[in-house]
């Protein structure tokens, strides 16, 4: 919330506290502005973004429209590459999902990576032990192993933050670099299949999860249509539960919400162990549908990944596949890329970071944004109204 | 190993980590939260080598390298303070950045992934020609002189950074932002000029750090050869109490675990090796678990 | 003798508000000018002037016999002009010293030359008998040493005249005898002293002349022997003439609510003992404060900002622990209850700041008004939330509040303040509740919503619900209570049935006389 200075009217009859202060933050922030809230910070943010990309085409010599028609291509060119696309999309909507439970209370979850890969080692591991257990038993045995063991490696990150004051954004971050060697150790050792591969063994067909989608070679998994219908629960929860309102009311202003009652360190505690189990789910569906093993250094970086999504669509669950969609495209797309134009896979990740930090600067100019809309909306609603009478 | 070995290697792990941390207390003590360090040492390392290479000169390199971070810082403080964004995840997306930026720039201008080809590394201590001098002679001799120039450098830099903060007005006036920015105007101070500066010199300084993992250790660049650093500096901020004295210790418990572990993986050869490669952060976790009192950062950190 | 500030005429206007409307002041070189005066009166602007944060709208202002306007206070400080605030500007983790010099600090070679400023305030220090320790850090000292930081900031930068903006508010009676003096000493040393002050015992120990503000005009300025504390407060609080009894009616019958006869149980349904709490902020803390509410009582408490009013707010609505003493509800103890549990028990309190305090600033209204009442079975079976049924009993409150709004789906950021403040109140009035704390409640209200909610209060007050207002404002007390108390330093200063409230009585006890 920002505020103006101090307004210089104190002593004044009509507000006599000295601590009187204006808020100048949505003074229009209307009906349209929440249900679109998303799609406004998605859109100027994936304007820079093509700007980018149209100023890096510009300095490598290439054709503009050649860049952007590689990046559809390679998403989306063929079966092949959509079926892959879609596949993507499963880590990272669901790491993109774990940023936004997390902020929602208004904490910052940035050690998704590290859960991520632990939950995915865990599920592999599962999986193979859990061999002689039915398919249906299995299968969301193994995911739910790998969300606890996500949500165990988020603990520490929240307990430190709430017993001695340390930002989980440290904590978080050091963890990654744990469970990443923590995994490395594991996977080249005792949970290894014995070669000299750094992977575990493949995992029983039992365990794998099936297709839906004969789409190409490999087929699309079931696992995107599973994480699909987690951010439906989750926004559900997030917009319909008492537990999801609870959680906001500590995000958007935890003074009020502690003098309403509700317990704030414990609710933003379960948001972020909730946050932490997304993460690792993520992982053991990675393992279960995609590459039926883990090995060492798994993720690519969809825990950071994460982050981008969730803020590129203002952290609301239902909108979620929409971001996370985007980015799946981008990743896909960065081996084509390469092979099309010599482009380093890289820019990819930079063309996230553009876009991140666009959505990131919008707390700026989205309020001049809205308040602009909001006032227009509201003059057009007021004059319907005026002709209904 | 004997002690000498142990502490040129301690010495030798402190130093980016050490540059990184000053990096971070000029920002943070000005108000700014930046945990873009990791960032800010990954573009020096690269644009370290990247000058070295084209100008034949690792001290151009070192002066790309201060560039490079001050780059990174100036993005920064224009996302914070102009656009008023949260500082964090300005931080993380400026990580971002460097991360791939020095990637695609690693294959733009040498046409290779993953490593660059080898630079000339900035001169050791042994090849300062002051290997004659008595004392010195015999330490640099059994080792410390593989230390780079950079080594030394780091501790005078933290030395001036105390003698900067602690006596200096500027050094006030820096601390003051970061105290009570709304004072500080009302006493005639630019806010907002001076966290710009402080932010931009921090990159620099953490610049110089990534500089020195290019080349003042290996003479090369290694994607995402920073692993790190850059958080364990910000820890080290912490547990050194925002203080330049503070930050000199933090950093070399740091180094001394990694160093530690390095002598722990040639003797304990039973023992996976990535334990040690996790244990200085590890260490990191434990040393903030086991501080007893809140620090206190400066009062007004975070607030525009 | 030459007039060392002459201000002549002096308007200011914030909006349709007049702050100051033709305000002439004059003082004397090397003499203790005090500006007294109400909540809202102008003098914190006036002096603002002075000191050049603000500009007039008109009048001029003439130091030392030529004419000056001061754009900043930098300017104001030139000519000799220092002003210390209520709100202390200090820097937490720097020491004394780099506080009181910071902005002016002398230097060679880009050194801060610290020994130079130590001495000088050393001998500052000493010249006026401040206590105060150089290398400590600031955030660790107590009020009446931050406000040495302030007064030697500016008697560093050779202010002559200097500004005391309510200086005693959060000082202790010792400490405010050490101020008094260093006044003295500063008078004896030819320095100029204007101070705006509401406790009149002080006002009378040490000023030389007093000039009175009431709503924005001058009333007069008097010789400090010339006239008496009584005098004084009666002209603060009404028209020239000392107040009656009678006038209480009439401010009633000025078309505030005519209580009703409401039965009264004796019993104290609420009940604090002894209850001490420290100074928080700029705000006061409680001093042994033992206070009864009956039940089905509406109570209020009144007293200048400053002097405690919060601070009971918060340790009642649960947020704050207190230090000593006792809190007791329908004789069970409930000091230290969690704020969940006071809740239940029918706690509902409306905090002074509403939006920043009780208000979620994102959220639609209709969230806005679920605050608190998110887990009732009635709004939600097994967590999932019966929107419809919400949304309706929001529709139902805002339009029994009288709240302007469009849509539910609204943010409450884009209702006006006061359709803001209606919500959370309307909220806190809702669900049966057994005590209501009523902080401001006719904050940014006009008169007819004041009316209106008046008007609410005392029908729900008909069925049985306690009320404990606390506002700063002696009208809107006079016409909602059934007993009024004013707090003091913490302190309850007396307690009367508004009934037999003599307004004169009870502005002496905001201004710290007794009886």
């Amino acid at each position: 919330m920002k505020r103006i200075a101090d307004c210089s009217v104190n002593g004044c009859s009509v507000c006599p506290d000295e601590r009187f202060s204006k808020t100048i933050m949505a003074q229009s922030q209307c009906n349209i502005e929440n249900r679109l809230g998303p799609l406004l910070a998605m859109i100027p943010a994936l304007a820079v973004g093509i700007c980018f990309c149209l100023i890096l085409a510009f300095l490598l010599n290439i054709e503009p429209g050649d860049m952007l028609a590689a990046i559809w291509i390679g998403a989306w060119g063929g079966a092949n590459e959509a079926a892959a696309t879609l596949n993507k999309m499963t880590p990272l909507l669901l790491t993109g999902l774990a940023v936004s439970v997390a902020y929602q209370a208004g904490l910052l979850n940035i050690g998704c990576e590290g859960q991520l890969t632990l939950g995915a080692l865990t599920a592999a591991v599962f999986a193979l032990g859990a061999a002689p257990l039915p398919w249906p038993l299995a299968m969301p045995l193994t995911v739910l192993a790998g969300a606890l063991v996500g949500a165990l490696w988020a603990f520490p990150a929240i307990w430190l933050r709430n017993s001695r004051g340390i930002h989980e954004v440290i904590s978080t971050l050091l963890l990654n670099y744990v469970a990443i060697y923590l995994a490395d150790f594991l996977v080249r050792g005792p949970l290894g299949d014995g070669t000299s591969m750094a992977r575990t063994a493949e995992i029983p067909s039992a365990g794998i999860w099936p297709n839906w989608w004969n789409l190409g070679t490999f087929g699309v998994t079931a696992a995107p249509l599973a994480a699909l219908l987690l951010s439906c629960i989750l926004h559900l929860w997030r917009y319909q539960t008492y537990w999801g309102y609870e959680a906001t009311a500590c995000g958007n202003n935890p003074v009020a919400a502690k003098a309403a009652g509700i317990a704030v360190g414990r609710r933003q505690a379960w948001n972020f162990l909730l946050s932490g189990a997304l993460a690792g789910v993520a992982g053991a569906l990675e393992v279960v549908a995609t590459h039926h093993r883990f090995y060492a250094a798994f993720s690519p970086g969809y825990g950071f990944d994460g982050i981008t999504v969730a803020f590129l669509v203002n952290n609301v669950p239902g909108w979620t596949w929409l971001s996370s969609l985007l980015l799946a495209s981008l990743r896909s797309a960065d081996k084509w890329l390469q092979i099309s134009l010599g482009i380093s896979p890289n820019t990819i990740i930079v063309l996230q970071a553009v876009l991140l930090i666009s959505v990131a600067c919008q707390a700026g100019f989205r309020l001049p944004l809205s308040f602009g809309l909001g006032r227009l909306l509201e003059r057009l609603q007021r004059h319907s109204n005026h002709r209904e009478l | 190993m004997n002690i000498l070995q142990l502490l040129t290697l301690t010495l030798g792990k402190t130093t980016p980590v050490l540059l990184a941390c000053m990096g971070g207390l000029l920002s943070e003590l000005s108000g700014v939260i930046n945990f873009a360090l990791e960032g800010m040492m990954l573009t020096g390392a690269f644009f370290a080598v990247w000058l070295t290479y084209s100008s034949g000169s690792p001290w151009i390199g070192l002066l790309g390298a201060a560039a490079g971070g001050t780059l990174i810082g100036i993005l920064h403080s224009l996302v914070c303070l102009r656009f008023r964004a949260n500082q964090i995840v300005s931080s993380i997306a400026l990580n971002l950045l460097a991360a791939g930026a020095s990637g695609m720039l690693l294959n733009q201008v040498f046409q290779v992934y993953g490593t660059s080809p080898t630079v000339e590394k900035l001169p050791a201590l042994n090849q300062l020609g002051i290997g004659r001098l008595p004392f010195l002679g015999e330490i640099l001799a059994s080792g410390a002189g593989e230390l780079s120039i950079l080594v030394p450098l780091s501790i005078l830099f933290n030395l001036a950074l105390i003698a900067f903060l602690k006596w200096s007005v500027w050094g006030l006036r820096l601390k003051a932002c970061g105290e009570n920015p709304l004072a500080a105007k009302a006493a005639g101070l630019s806010v907002n000029r001076i966290r710009f500066l402080a932010i931009s010199t921090g990159g620099a300084l953490a610049g110089v750090g990534g500089a020195y993992l290019a080349i003042g250790e290996l003479s090369t660049f290694v994607e995402q050869m920073t692993q790190g650093r850059g958080y364990l500096a910000i820890a080290a901020l912490i547990l050194g109490r925002w203080r330049p004295f503070g930050i000199l210790p933090a950093t070399l418990f740091f180094g001394l675990s990694g160093a530690f572990s390095e002598w722990l993986a040639v003797r304990w050869t039973g023992l996976p090796y990535q334990l040690f490669l996790a244990l200085p952060y590890a260490v990191c976790l434990g040393l903030l678990l086991f501080q007893m009192d809140k620090k206190q950062p400066p009062s007004a950190l975070g607030r525009v | 003798m030459r007039l060392l500030v002459d201000m002549q005429n002096i308007c200011k206007r914030f909006g349709s508000l007049w702050a100051n409307r033709d305000i002439s002041l004059q003082v004397m070189p090397a003499e203790v000018h005090a500006l007294v005066g109400e909540n809202g009166a102008g003098k914190s602007t006036l002096m603002k002037i002075l000191f050049g944060l603000i500009q007039p709208d008109g009048g001029s202002l003439y130091v030392n016999g030529k004419p000056v306007s001061f754009r900043h206070p930098r300017e104001a400080l030139q000519a000799g002009i220092g002003m210390v605030q209520q709100q202390m500007l200090i820097f937490p983790q720097l020491t004394s010293v780099e506080n009181v010099v910071l902005g002016c600090e002398p230097r060679g070679w880009g050194l801060f030359r610290e020994k130079e400023v130590e001495r000088r305030l050393l001998e500052l220090s000493r010249l006026f008998g401040f206590d105060l320790q150089l290398e400590a850090m600031a955030g660790t000292l107590s009020f009446a040493q931050r406000q040495q930081i302030e007064l030697l900031r500016v008697l560093y930068r050779g202010a002559r005249i200097l500004i005391l903006d309510e200086p005693t508010s959060l000082l202790s009676l010792p400490e405010v005898e050490k101020l008094l003096s260093l006044i003295k000493t500063l008078r004896a040393q030819g320095h100029t002293i204007i101070f705006i002050s509401h406790r009149l015992q002080e006002v009378f120990s040490i000023a030389d002349r007093i000039t009175v503000l009431r709503k924005g005009k001058s009333i007069g300025t008097w010789k400090g022997d010339q006239i008496s504390s009584e005098e004084i407060a009666a002209l603060i609080m009404e028209e020239s003439h000392p107040v009656s009894a009678g006038d209480s009616d009439r401010i009633r019958k000025k078309g505030f609510i005519q209580a009703a006869a409401v039965p009264m149980r004796p019993e104290p349904v609420l009940s604090l003992q002894q209850v001490t709490m420290p100074s928080k902020g700029s705000e006061g803390g409680l001093d042994d404060l033992s206070l009864q509410v009956r039940e089905g009582e509406i109570l209020g408490i009144g007293g200048v900002v400053g002097n405690g009013q919060r601070a009971l707010a918060r340790a009642l609505a649960g947020l704050e622990k207190v230090d000593q003493g006792r809190i007791l509800f329908q004789s069970r103890e409930i000091t230290g209850f969690p704020i969940s549990r006071l809740v239940q028990l029918g706690f509902r309190w409306l905090p002074a700041n509403s939006l920043e305090e009780g208000a979620l600033p994102d959220s639609s209204l209709w969230e806005n008004m679920l605050l608190g009442f998110q887990r009732k079975s009635v709004f939600q079976s097994w967590g999932w939330l019966h929107k419809r049924k919400i949304k309706d009993w929001t529709r139902q409150e805002l339009n029994a509040g009288e709240v302007v709004h469009s849509s539910l789906q609204q943010s409450i950021s884009s209702l006006s303040g006061g359709n803001q403040q209606k919500l959370v109140l309307s909220r806190a009035l809702s669900d049966r509740p057994k005590l209501v704390i009523l902080e401001q409640p006719g904050r940014g209200l006009d008169i007819h919503a004041q009316r209106r909610m008046h008007l609410k209060v005392k029908s729900l007050n008909r069925e049985g619900v306690t009320f404990l207002v606390l506002s700063y404002d002696l009208e809107e007390l006079l016409a909602l209570s059934d007993s009024i108390g004013i707090l003091y330093r913490g302190r309850l200063m007396g307690l009367v049935s508004s009934h037999e409230a003599d307004r004169g009585l009870l502005g002496k006890w905001m201004l710290g006389l007794s009886g």
